[in-house]
């Protein structure tokens, strides 16, 4: 595990090394009259010479330095999430399952279910590496009661439980413990995942 | 035939521990972390509200598995020691009745889950949780 975490580091590394290299900066002067938009350039003559010149060699070159940081950025991203991503690909066969797919009754399963859970893993995993510069383990990605889409984090030291729901108006449940009296439960909203997020950090 | 009602004791009358038998069909079992137990597959039926099981006392493990309505290799079977389930505070509204069957005398159901409809969900999704910490495989594919 750690290794593998330092070699992830490594390439995260390599890739922000080369967003700043010649090549980026050729790529933009190659790029820059389709990219510059038509506003910068119908008010360009109202701009004072002196603020032209550094615009166009500095604010210009890190706005698209910024852009292709954010590309390279959803790159690394997949690197360093693959086993979630791989998880996330295995779940896609929860699409196949139409009504009654257990023969019990159970509801199948919405594309935009499977999209939000989809939703709310990236954004829980970016915010905590972003956060603590961590890689959250792989969670478990279950078909849930009522059309809903069960994820579940369990690791030696804690365990998540929660629900993504069918209907857009209901929030994500969840109960989590560290197989002790240390608990948390509620409900979550997709925007604000700061508590939910520590939490699990105490226990990382 | 019908059976009659017995009590379900803790420990059997040949001093083996009672035991319920309970089928996971294999949406639930991950071919990649074959020791997985999946919370979600703790669930009542929409039928009744109980989850169902066999009592070992009349039944092994596989003969639940031909009793699901898929073909019986599709369905892995856990284990819950009774006792355990007793013992755990947090599960003590869970009532464990022996229902015998028709054809099926080991027949017992879990009831007390269907109150997920006057608890939170969090609350169930506790229950799960709990349930499945208490679940061993004793039939399951993937596990060779």
């Amino acid at each position: 595990m750690d290794l593998e975490y330092i070699s992830l580091k490594k390439s995260q590394s390599k890739l922000e090394k080369d967003i700043s290299s010649d090549k980026l900066i050729n790529q933009y002067y190659s790029r820059r009259k389709s990219i510059i938009s038509k506003n910068i350039w119908d008010y360009w003559d109202e701009i004072p010479i002196e603020f032209s010149e550094p615009m166009i060699f500095f604010a210009l070159p890190l706005s698209l330095c910024y852009k292709a940081y954010k590309k390279e950025s959803d790159e690394i991203y997949k690197i360093l999430f693959k086993d979630l991503f791989k998880e996330i690909e295995i779940s896609k066969k929860i699409l196949s399952f139409s009504e009654n797919w257990d023969n019990e009754g159970s509801k199948g399963y919405e594309q935009r279910t499977w999209e939000k859970k989809v939703r709310f893993l990236t954004k829980v995993f970016k915010n905590f590496y972003d956060k603590y510069g961590l890689i959250l383990p792989t969670p478990y990605i279950n078909p849930g009661m009522d059309g809903d889409i069960d994820i579940h984090w369990k690791t030696e030291k804690f365990e998540i439980f929660l629900s993504i729901p069918e209907n857009d108006d209901e929030r994500i449940n969840y109960y989590g413990d560290n197989y002790g009296d240390i608990r948390t439960k509620g409900t979550l909203d997709i925007d604000k995942l700061d508590s939910f997020l520590t939490w699990i950090k105490l226990y990382y | 035939m019908t059976w009659s009602i017995e009590e379900i004791l803790d420990i059997l009358p040949d001093g083996n521990l009672s035991l319920l038998f309970y089928r996971i069909f294999d949406s639930f079992m991950k071919e990649h972390s074959p020791e997985y137990i999946s919370p979600s597959a703790f669930k009542y039926s929409k039928e009744d509200g109980k989850m169902s099981t066999n009592w070992n006392k009349y039944s092994d493990a596989n003969q639940i598995r031909l009793e699901g309505k898929h073909p019986s290799d599709r369905y892995g079977v856990v284990s819950l020691i009774v006792k355990e389930i007793r013992l755990n505070p947090e599960l003590s509204k869970l009532k464990i009745e022996h229902t015998p069957k028709a054809g099926n005398q080991a027949h017992t159901d879990i009831s007390g889950l269907p109150e997920y409809e006057a608890i939170s969900k969090e609350d169930y999704k506790h229950l799960q949780l709990l349930l499945s910490r208490l679940a061993e495989w004793e039939i399951n594919n993937y596990l060779k």
